[in-house]
């Protein structure tokens, strides 16, 4: 009997985590982002970053995050939001690890994590968020007031290979 | 219906065995005639091992073909079968299909292509092949019997699988004449409910059978029976009697319909036994027995002579020598889940009900004669793990009974504990009949039957009862008691846990179960495999004692009976002579005799006997209709086997069962999988997962990265040292500490450098193949590719042995491939040609793989035709891959490199005239691909020579480090030929192509930055280093900015849109933690030259425009970045 309680409340744990998703929020300008935290593999400063020559443009370059070998993507850029500021140097690279596939992210800031019901997230709306094409926008959630929207980080790499060999044609 | 969990495993053998029977297919198509036996016994072991492989794991396709195939290679090895064209053509492509099969397995877990087709052919070729040969055809007996009864019209003999159908016609003969002579009995019964609960019980199992083997109208039959037997128990228990006519009834029809249910038990037979009784009993087991496998003619010869002992003996051993012994059998039921104990107990109802039905003993019959058990493990190698599994399970319950012997007198209750061991035994049983033991199964049920009355209370010494019968057992499988001795001394103490754990492993002993796992156990070879193995099992029953209050010295003197009864057995088994047979006689009246009076005495001869080598088997296998290979098959003569000290196996279970912990199926297959490889390979191997490999090279590179930070931690050091020198002023005295630390410092850093480097070369061993496992695949190849043309040729491979990384092996396959088959298909000339020429009509086409320095080289040589240059040279010019005058240039080696030039292949492939030339420019950038480098040379009419230089892996590399600007560079020096100091003046323009005169020739430099859009502007632009680097085609310069020297990387994956069109093949992280971006010097000549053919264009356009387009192209690149 003491068993079957502790699987009943087991359940009952589980549903309520399904219920709540944890995010961490990051911005990029103005805007405010968030991503599901258990993508979220490690958050950096700034680390050394060594260029990649003939590489898409969003494309950093690469870091070494104990001996292995990272791509980092400006999501600004990939994203093509507003013009970057001046200043670099504060950035924050998420490491992200989406579907095996370890990559990272540099944003403005990284703000904190957020906790917010599943059932709250509405998907993207027919009209462009932030400037931003909604293929990327995995939903949006209202957080007291403000928006945060919520990116589909598959679609961001799946779409940079597309993107990748568009170029290759192109040359 | 296939075991996901265990196909990995599946997948991996079979391919192993595939591969290995290519080599013997193709050995077979060559040598004509009879000497290839051995190479035939191969394929037969592989087939074999295949076949039971995929029945365990339930790949119906494999397993069907498989089978086929094993029939149809016994037949060759016996010689009924010829070796035509045809049947290698069959077998090869048989061999491919399932080769397919297993590919599918490997991808989607699913078996696509049909097998009917080859299944027909094979039939059709062995029914052509073997017109009149019942004794050595694959089908089953029945197979060719007449069927009547209305029953059997469901039975269609095309469409039913052989083996379950032996399984079933197993079954049926196994109850049938039970079941008769329940029936004789139950006219005479005072119990007629409890016959009647047996009777269910074997119907029971009998339906499932045909449920099985979706007989409804039979399944339908045996469901009205026991509708009918529930309602006459139903009337009984009521008090009334019921009508039991009916039991004959459904056994006539049954029988009608299947006659061969009742082989060996004719009607005259059923009437004496039924006036016998109540001595039936016994004689309807000898039926029985006399049934259970297909039907001998030695038999009736031996019954007419023989007394009824000797006939049931008799029948017996024929029966063994049909049967194949141990099968491999779906674990399923053979190791169990682990369950408390409580539902033991409400299982106990079940055991008992499968014991009674499958031990008929009661009314027992007054005078019963000491039991008789016959060592009957197989050394069978292919049914090792079965094997090391039975014996794991033996060890176990030998231990555990041994335990409770002990505890017994001490026990409050003793009917639960003798329940348990009952349980045990029964289980034991259960393993037995799997194995086919019959005789150990025999025995078990009679064990179970004194342990029963133990527990009933009418045999008063419970204890006695239990010591004979195990010590019996410890007797006959000496390994049991190894692990048994020392299971009791460190079990004994704690009961408990040791319950559980034979518990666990008896309990599936439930009548479905049971029914079910025996079902799917495929016995189809029992009727058709031909290997023999030696199972010796042996009548038990007959010789049936009851267990009479035992003493002391009747325990000693039982087991020493049973020891000379099984020697006898043994003995008889072998040569069928009238000593053997005498001698046996002997032995059993010794034991009849004993039952009534002590034993006064051994005989000490008997003892001999027990090591009367296998070997003697085969002089009586011809007319038993054992194929002669046996000794070869099994080399070490199993008498010796069970004299000598335990099998390695055992010792190898015996760990295994020394832990506690409760294993699953899988577990325990793979243990005696283990033990199985360890045992019949000499060199023993693991296999890997290549991921944790790949991880632990990983780490070791890591460990290589850290030794260079070392280093540089030392030179610093050394700075410091002269920083402190200069500006502090420290005198030498005190900076003398510091010196020492920087030495230590530096010392420990040599220490860990040769630590890593040991490390890193022995990770990078574990990697290292053969390069056979490459060159035996050519042979089909080169077989494949010749089959049906006029060529001959012979392909000779040299330095098998030479290893390289396994990606490496990977990554050459295709190319070689490719090669080979330039060489066949136009390198080689056709026989006539080659008698033309004056050459040997055979060709020859040597594969030769060698050291050099860190690099493989592989040769493929060939005494063909050669490349013709001139030919080539039309061809470029034709195709315009090159204007006359590049060509006139050309050497005639680079006129011969022009065959791996993109685009001239597809032409050479069109027409096909001559040359080479398919895929030849694949074959150039997989082995770029690798860091390695391909060189042709040829001779006309003489023949020609490819060279593959790779190194040895891929992982860590030497390399030669530059810098460009900010950024560091590495170059793979395998690419690298030299390095040169230039002066800005030296560089002049071909043709908008920056040069170099070197060596009397020119040769194109790129500016490194240029090409990466580098800011390089503080760089002096006077001097510079270029490094010649070659893509096995041309050579041409880079223009670095610095040279920091040669070094050891570890090669790092780089995300593949960083790769693509980057020309940087990967990254490597150096001593102070930064990156440097490997360079693909291939791709980057490729892309210079893009760039170059751009400009070019551009120049062609106009002077003016090319100037003011060149700077354009720039721009945008800059802007990038």
């Amino acid at each position: 009997m003491p068993e079957g309680f502790a699987a009943e409340k087991r359940f009952a744990d589980r549903e309520e985590k399904e219920q709540l998703m944890q995010l961490v929020g990051f911005t990029i300008g103005k805007e405010q982002f968030g991503v599901d935290i258990l993508m979220v593999q490690e958050i950096i400063r700034s680390a050394p970053i060594t260029s990649v020559p003939n590489s898409p443009d969003f494309i950093e370059g690469v870091i070494n995050l104990r001996g292995n070998i990272i791509p980092v993507i400006e999501l600004r850029k990939r994203l093509n939001l507003y013009r970057k500021e001046s200043d670099t140097k504060d950035a924050w690279i998420l490491i992200l690890d989406i579907g095996g596939r370890v990559t990272g992210f540099i944003v403005d800031s990284v703000t904190k994590v957020l906790k917010i019901m599943e059932s709250t997230i509405e998907p993207p709306p027919d009209v462009i968020m932030a400037g931003l094409a909604n293929r990327y926008i995995k939903g949006v959630c209202d957080i007291g007031g403000s928006l945060l929207i919520l990116l589909d980080f598959n679609r961001i790499l799946m779409a940079d290979e597309l993107q990748q060999l568009g170029s290759i044609k192109g040359e | 219906m296939i075991d996901t969990s265990m196909l990995p495993d599946f997948i991996v053998e079979a391919a192993e065995h595939l591969e290995e029977m290519e080599n013997s297919l193709l050995k077979l198509e060559e040598g004509h005639g009879k000497e290839n036996k051995e190479v035939l016994d191969e394929l037969f072991r592989s087939m074999h091992t295949i076949k039971g492989a995929a029945q365990f794991v339930g790949i119906d396709r494999v397993a069907g073909l498989s089978h086929k195939l094993e029939n149809l290679l016994d037949l060759i090895r016996k010689g009924t079968q010829s070796l035509s064209p045809a049947v290698t053509d069959l077998l090869i492509e048989s061999k491919d299909r399932i080769n397919l099969l297993v590919e599918e397995l490997e991808r989607n877990q699913v078996e696509d292509s049909e097998v009917d087709d080859l299944l027909a052919r094979i039939k059709n070729l062995v029914e052509g092949g073997v017109p009149e040969s019942p004794v050595i055809a694959p089908a089953p007996p029945p197979y060719e019997e007449p069927r009547k009864g209305s029953l059997a019209e469901e039975n269609m003999a095309e469409e039913y699988d052989e083996e379950l159908y032996s399984i079933f016609l197993q079954q049926l003969k196994e109850n049938i004449p039970f079941l008769y002579a329940q029936t004789v009995e139950l006219s005479i019964s005072v119990d007629k409910q409890d016959v009647l609960y047996r009777c269910s019980d074997s119907i029971k199992s009998l339906k499932s059978s045909a449920n099985y083997m979706g007989y409804e109208k039979l399944a339908k039959h045996y469901t009205d029976w026991q509708r009918e037997i529930s309602n006459a128990v139903d009337q009984l228990s009521a008090g009334k009697m019921p009508n039991l006519g009916f039991m004959q009834d459904y056994i006539d029809e049954i029988i009608r319909s299947f006659p061969q249910a009742m082989d060996g038990y004719s009607q005259e037979d059923a009437g004496q036994a039924a006036t016998k009784k109540p001595k039936s009993d016994s004689a309807a087991l000898d039926y029985i027995f006399s049934s259970d496998g297909p039907q001998h003619e030695d038999e009736e010869k031996d019954a007419a002579q023989a007394n009824d002992l000797d006939l049931a003996l008799d029948s017996i051993f024929s029966d063994e020598d049909e049967e194949d012994g141990p099968i491999a059998v779906t674990l399923s039921g053979s190791v169990d889940d682990d369950e408390d104990e409580e539902n033991d107990k409400d299982e106990k109802e079940n055991v008992r009900s499968v014991t009674t039905s499958s031990a008929p003993t009661t009314p027992a019959p007054p005078e019963r004669k000491p039991l008789s058990l016959e060592y009957e493990l197989s050394e069978d190698e292919h049914d090792q793990e079965l094997v090391s599994i039975f014996l794991k399970k033996l060890q176990t319950d030998i231990r555990f009974l041994r335990e409770q012997e002990t505890a017994l007198p001490a026990a409050s209750d003793k009917k639960e504990l003798l329940e348990r061991c009952r349980e045990a035994v029964a289980g034991l049983s259960s393993s037995a009949n799997y194995m086919e033991y019959h005789s150990l199964a025999a025995f078990c049920r009679e064990w179970q039957q004194a342990l029963r009355e133990a527990a009933n209370g009418s045999n008063v010494d419970a204890t006695g009862a239990l010591h004979r019968f195990t010590e019996a057992l410890i007797q006959v499988y000496p390994q049991a008691v190894v692990d048994a001795e020392a299971g009791k001394q460190t079990l004994a103490p704690q009961p408990k846990p040791v319950v559980a754990e034979a518990v666990s492993s008896v309990e599936f002993d439930n009548a479905e179960d049971t029914v079910i796992s025996l079902l799917s156990k495929p016995t189809g070879e029992k009727v058709a495999a031909p290997v023999p193995p030696p199972s010796r099992s042996v009548p038990p029953d007959e010789v049936r004692h009851r267990p009479e209050p035992p003493s002391a010295e009747i325990k000693e003197d039982d087991s020493e009976l049973f020891a000379r009864l099984s020697s006898a057995l043994d003995m008889s088994m072998s040569p069928r002579s009238d000593a053997s047979e005498y001698q046996m006689d002997n032995v059993i009246e010794k034991i009849m005799d004993k039952t009534e009076s002590e034993p006064e005495e051994e005989q000490p001869e008997e003892l001999a006997v027990v090591s009367v080598p296998e070997a003697t088997e085969p002089t009586a296998a011809p007319e038993k209709e054992q194929p002669a290979p046996l000794a070869a098959i099994m080399p070490e003569p199993v008498a010796l086997k069970k004299a000598d000290a335990p099998l390695p196996i055992v010792e190898e279970e015996k760990a295994v069962i020394e832990e506690p912990a409760e294993f699953s199926d899988e577990e325990d297959a793979d243990a005696s999988k283990k033990s199985a490889v360890k045992k019949s390979a000499p060199r023993s191997s693991i296999r890997v997962d290549a991921d944790k490999i790949d991880y632990l090279m990983n780490q070791v590179g890591e460990l290589v990265v850290s030794r260079a930070y070392f280093a540089q931690l030392v030179n610093e050091m050394r700075g410091l040292q002269l920083l402190l020198q200069e500006r502090a002023k420290l005198t030498k005295s005190e900076l003398k500490p510091l010196q020492e630390f920087a030495f230590r410092l530096s010392e420990a850093g040599v220490h860990l450098g040769r630590v890593s480097n040991e490390l890193q070369e022995g990770v990078m061993k574990i990697r290292m193949l053969p390069i056979d496992q490459l060159f035996k695949r050519y042979p089909r190849l080169v077989r494949d590719l010749t089959h049906r043309t006029d060529k001959d040729i012979r392909l000779i491979t040299k330095g098998e042995e030479t290893e390289l990384d396994k990606m490496v092996i990977e990554s050459i396959s295709d190319p070689l491939i490719h090669i080979i088959r330039n060489a066949v298909d136009h390198g080689i000339e056709t026989i006539t040609d080659r008698k033309r020429a004056n050459k040997p009509s055979q060709g020859t086409l040597m594969l030769e793989a060698y050291h050099e320095s860190d690099h493989i080289v592989v040769e493929i040589t060939d005494d063909g035709r050669g490349i013709d240059p001139k030919r080539i040279r039309a061809k470029a010019l034709e195709k315009g891959l090159f204007d006359k005058e590049e060509l006139d240039r050309m050497s005639e080696e680079d006129i011969i490199r022009i065959i791996m030039e993109p685009g001239f292949s597809t032409a050479e492939k069109a027409t096909e005239t001559s040359g080479r030339g398919v895929g030849m420019d694949v074959v150039r950038k997989n082995v770029e691909r690798l860091n390695g480098m391909i060189e042709i040379s040829s001779k006309v009419g003489q023949g020609t020579r490819m060279r593959i230089k790779i190194p040895l892996t891929m992982a860590i590399i030497q390399a030669l480090m530059v810098r460009v600007g900010k950024e560091k560079f590495t170059i793979p020096l395998t690419s690298v030929e030299e390095t040169l100091r230039i002066f800005r003046h030296e560089i002049s323009q071909i043709e908008g192509v920056d040069v170099i005169y070197i060596r009397d020739t020119t040769m194109p430099i790129f500016q490194l930055g240029r090409i990466y859009s580098i800011d390089r502007s503080q760089e002096e632009e006077d001097k510079m280093f270029v490094v010649v680097v070659s893509t096995g085609t041309q050579e041409v310069g880079l223009v670095v900015d610095e040279l920091l020297g040669q070094e050891e990387v570890v090669i790092k994956p780089l995300a593949d849109y960083l790769r693509s069109g980057s020309g940087f093949g990967g990254a490597t992280i150096l001593g102070d933690g930064g990156i440097s971006l490997i360079l693909d010097i291939p791709e980057l000549v490729k892309i210079a030259g893009e760039e170059q053919a751009d400009k070019q264009a551009q120049r062609n356009m106009s002077f003016k425009r090319r100037r003011k387009r060149g700077t354009e192209e720039e721009q945008p690149q800059a802007v990038i970045h």
